[in-house]
């Protein structure tokens, strides 16, 4: 009997944890998407090298 | 590091899969994922330029010289297909977002991008293991 009555209160122990974790989600913030990243700079980048390459071996 | 961009590649695979399972907020995890992934590519962007910058520094001839700015273009393409791959997928999630519905070719969408981290992966790898 008193197990009985310890597994239907952890039953609504359980259902009331699951309505609280259910209704945090609905009132949640919608989450916003990022700005892009930045766009690939291989010119600049490669420009770079070969000033550090050219300043190294002069070519 | 490399082991960084898998985990989120793995992870937004993941989350991929439970955007399919869990229903009403499936549009909102698929837009959580695209932040990971956006945040993943703003790291890989930062550190490819300091790795390229100090590989080319430690060079000791002008041959390795050139294979360090080689791989260096190579990891920057790495880097532009992650971009263009992830513009195409937040365009979708833009458009879902404005109807509030997740688009029906997002798994094609997750797969693009997670193999185009991986690939970065291996190009931010590759310079890593450059003398």
């Amino acid at each position: 009997m008193i197990d009985t009555i310890k597994t239907v209160f952890q039953a609504i122990l359980v259902a009331l944890g699951l309505a609280e974790k259910i209704s945090d989600a609905a009132t949640a913030p919608k989450p916003e998407l990022m700005p892009a990243p930045p766009p690939a700079d291989k010119d600049a980048l490669d420009r770079e090298l070969h000033e550090i390459h050219k300043q190294k071996w002069g070519k | 590091m490399m082991d960084g961009y898998l985990v989120a590649g793995i992870v937004l695979l993941l989350m991929a899969f439970g955007a399919g399972a869990c229903g009403g907020s499936a549009l909102d995890v698929a837009v959580r994922s695209a932040n990971i992934a956006g945040t993943t590519a703003i790291t890989a962007h930062d550190e490819i330029r300091a790795l390229c910058v100090d590989a080319e520094k430690r060079a000791s001839t002008p041959e390795a010289g050139d294979v360090v700015i080689a791989t260096c273009d190579k990891a920057e393409d790495a880097y532009g297909a992650f971009r263009a791959a992830w513009l195409t997928m937040a365009a979708a999630l833009r458009t879902a977002m404005l109807v509030n519905k997740t688009p029906d070719n997002l798994p094609a969408l997750v797969a693009a991008v997670t193999d185009a981290a991986k690939n970065l992966a291996d190009a931010v790898e590759s310079i890593r293991a450059l003398p």
